[in-house]
């Protein structure tokens, strides 16, 4: 009996279109994994973020007021500063009989909590060809408490947009770059902070592993987007402006920084309001400049390692310098951090420190608890940036051509 | 057709004896352009109010501006000097302009340091290119413009008791500190900008302490404690500290070469600012340019010019913000870190490498 337990345990499934091996325990650790990361949804199912009642709630109201659905998208707003795409899903979630507004929102973000995760197994799995360490990514990105209380708790979307960037990567990593920057697209439409890894696909055309013409995808899959509210008769130039009133950082002034651990911390937050949020922009793209300078004068091969490590450096460069961050803009570093763990196991710290500094912002904001101060979040940060500047630059010169 | 794009980027051409990227010329502009930029955004900030300064900051800005591009060039050119290696000379120009420090420095503070820096690096630079004599007038230049040139004063000595300079070139710095203190201090002041901005700050201080929101030791016995006593005692163990530097270098026996130059640069610009009363917010700055061409040198130490310059800024948002975000007490301590390992590093050739080695050289 007990040998059968055991064999049972550890029979071996072939998948052989795909060539992947996959045994019982694989499948029961993956089920495993769901029904905790679901169970933990649930439990934060019925938190009430500050967000929901100041802004989503109202959106929804004034969405169900136009009609809903693609009529809704009509609607005439005081102030918002998201594009068509989630604008419909929350159109749609405005006319549903089904449960109330909060768990439908959750719910979406709950989804793509699980797009995400199947993202970062297809990519573990094309890195290290084991079906254990995929699930097992899949299942970090589940658990780690940014990821759960982003959409769960506080019924934020920016899992979606980052879905679509962890899908980009995969097919980046496996030289599609058609479907990569396709998918980078559809992230762009929902978000503009996608852009905050554009310089990351910037190096990539330096290098070759994309074209020119596959960056057309950004301003094609905005304008696809766009379509739901142009049909409910929306003016094109108002859908496409969305963009420039949030990089114009209007609603987000009276901070330089909304929680996050980067550089305002160390030099404070709330003066210069004006003069620093229009320096730090400059600041940015000079920090951004001297990285891409680096990255495309030297000669060297591309493999995972870099690119992500590039991607984190770059991502984490832009979110150090610009004024009026979030708590939750680090999202990106978090799960390609995640994803790094997987490929470089002993280098566990890089994620572990990445999702400390990020949840300090949710817990101040979530938990209104400010415990340990914001700038030694700020420290861990520029150290963790240390880590990664050093990496590439040894990276680069391990796979250097001449 | 993307591939011609991208090689072209790259491809190196021949202009005169340097073989330079378009990339290259890429970032030259665009340093030039981001940096002004930044500048531009912070350039209407005053940061005080009386009406004399009112009426010099406008030109001060700008001619100190005027200088964050000939020091970031001359930063460059050093780093090119120390290593012969191009991308490290053109990331130095880059970083070098959009300093923060160095920005905030001249366009919101404008109180012309990046001048004297300049003079005080083209001195290193010249001594490095074996031009002993052009370097002393240079640092004569430096001290007249800022007392804290003075911090670079016992390389000035070793460079003369190794033969590097004559004796009668040492007059520019000895008319520079003269000239200083007679306009600065003296009773028939000359209305000459930068000290004039100089001593409205003064003026504006009110209170007299042993460190103006620079973190250094007296931040962490207390800034405000025996003032005049301290003063007197710091100021003495400083003019020791000189000394002991100048006879513990020349006993070595060992040659100011390039990169011992830069190195034992760097730490006096670090040491002196932390023991010597009455320093401010500015002091850091010529250590903060002296760091960035060091790392470039020494790439495995590259934190000590991010922790530098992090450290610089601190002091200059304690003055802006009227008190620090974090208490300079503790950042006293990571200055004294940083004095540390510089110290190591400077009398053993020891390096605190964080995450890689570099080979030695």
């Amino acid at each position: 009996m007990d040998d059968k337990i055991r064999g049972l345990l550890t029979h071996t499934f072939y998948i052989k279109k795909r060539d992947i091996k996959i045994t019982t325990m694989d499948i029961l650790l993956f089920c495993v994994l769901t029904g905790f990361a679901l169970l933990a949804r649930y439990a934060l199912r019925n938190v009430v973020a500050g967000d929901y009642k100041m802004f989503f709630e109202p959106w929804v109201a004034t969405l169900r007021e136009a009609g809903g659905g693609i009529k809704g998208l009509a609607a005439e707003f005081e102030y918002v500063d998201y594009t068509t795409p989630y604008l419909t899903i929350l159109s749609f979630i405005s006319i549903c009989p089904f449960l109330n507004t909060l768990l439908l929102m959750k719910i979406v973000s709950i989804f793509f909590d699980f797009v995400a995760a199947f993202a970062i197994m297809a990519i573990v799995y094309h890195e290290t060809k084991s079906t254990t360490k995929a699930i097992l990514g899949y299942g970090t990105l589940l658990l780690v408490p940014t990821i759960l209380t982003n959409g769960a708790m506080w019924a934020q979307c920016d899992i979606i947009f980052t879905s679509f960037i962890l899908w980009s990567l995969y097919f980046m990593l496996r030289d599609k770059p058609a479907m990569s920057m396709m998918f980078y697209g559809i992230a762009f439409a929902f978000k503009l902070q996608t852009l905050f890894l554009a310089p990351l696909y910037l190096i990539l055309w330096m290098k070759g592993k994309i074209k020119l013409k596959h960056f057309l995808f950004l301003p094609l899959m905005y304008v696809v987007g766009m379509i739901p509210a142009l049909i409910a008769g929306q003016s094109f130039w108002e859908l496409i402006s969305v963009y420039f009133f949030q990089a114009n950082g209007a609603m987000d002034i009276y901070a330089l920084s909304h929680k996050f651990p980067n550089i305002y911390q160390l030099i404070g937050t709330d003066v210069f309001l004006f003069e620093y949020a229009d320096a730090g922009i400059w600041i940015t793209l000079g920090a951004l400049m001297i990285l891409l300078y680096v990255f495309a004068r030297k000669n060297y091969m591309f493999n995972t390692r870099l690119m992500l490590r590039m991607g984190m450096l770059l991502t984490m460069t832009v979110v150090f310098f610009l004024p009026h961050m979030h708590e939750r803009y680090a999202v990106l570093v978090d799960v390609m951090a995640i994803i790094y763990l997987f490929i470089e196991p002993e280098k566990f710290y890089i994620p572990l420190l990445t999702i400390l500094c990020s949840f300090a912002g949710y817990t101040i904001y979530l938990a209104q608890n400010n415990i340990v101060p914001m700038y030694l979040y700020t420290v861990v940060f520029i150290l963790l940036m240390f880590d990664h500047a050093v990496s590439c630059m040894k990276l680069m010169k391990e796979n250097v051509l001449e | 057709m993307d591939k011609k794009i991208t090689d072209f980027i790259v491809t190196e051409l021949k202009i005169g004896k340097w073989r330079l990227a378009p990339i290259d010329f890429l970032l030259l502009v665009f340093a030039v352009v981001f940096g002004v930029m930044t500048r531009s955004c912070v350039v209407s900030y005053t940061c005080m109010d009386a009406k004399m300064y009112l009426e010099l900051a406008e030109g001060l800005k700008i001619a100190t501006a005027c200088f964050d591009v000939l020091l970031s060039v001359l930063s460059g050119l050093y780093v090119y000097e120390l290593t012969h290696h191009k991308l490290k000379a053109f990331l130095a120009y880059a970083i070098v302009i959009m300093l923060p420090v160095l920005a905030a420095g001249s366009a919101m503070w404008g109180m012309g340091d990046s001048v004297f820096v300049f003079f005080a690096v083209l001195s290193l630079y010249l001594l490095t290119k074996g031009k002993g004599n052009a370097a002393v007038i240079a640092y004569g230049v430096s001290l007249f413009l800022s007392r804290y040139a003075f911090f670079l004063l016992p390389v000035f000595a070793i460079a003369f008791m190794q033969k590097k300079t004559k004796l009668v070139s040492y007059l520019a710095p000895f008319c520079g500190a003269w000239f200083r203190n007679g306009i600065v201090t003296g009773e028939g002041r000359l209305s000459f900008p930068v000290f004039e901005a100089e001593r409205i700050l003064s003026l504006t201080r009110g209170e007299n302490l042993l460190s103006y929101n620079w973190p250094n030791f007296f931040q962490v016995i207390g800034p405000d404690k025996f003032v005049m006593e301290y003063a007197v005692v710091f100021k003495s163990l400083a003019a020791v500290v000189m000394l002991a530097v100048v006879v513990l270098a020349l006993q070595k026996n060992e040659e100011l070469k390039a990169g011992k130059l830069i190195s034992l640069s760097l730490l006096l610009a670090m040491v002196f600012p932390y023991i010597m009363p009455q320093m401010d917010e500015r002091c850091g700055l010529l250590a903060d340019i002296l760091a960035v061409i060091f790392v470039m040198k020494y790439t495995d130490m590259y934190y000590v010019a991010i922790i530098q310059v992090i450290i610089s800024y601190i002091a200059y948002s304690a003055y802006f913000r009227g008190e620090p975000v974090i208490a300079l007490s503790y950042v006293a301590f990571v200055m004294l870190f940083l004095i540390v390992i510089m110290l190591r590093f400077v009398m053993n050739g020891k390096r605190l490498s964080i995450c890689f080695k570099e080979k030695e050289n």
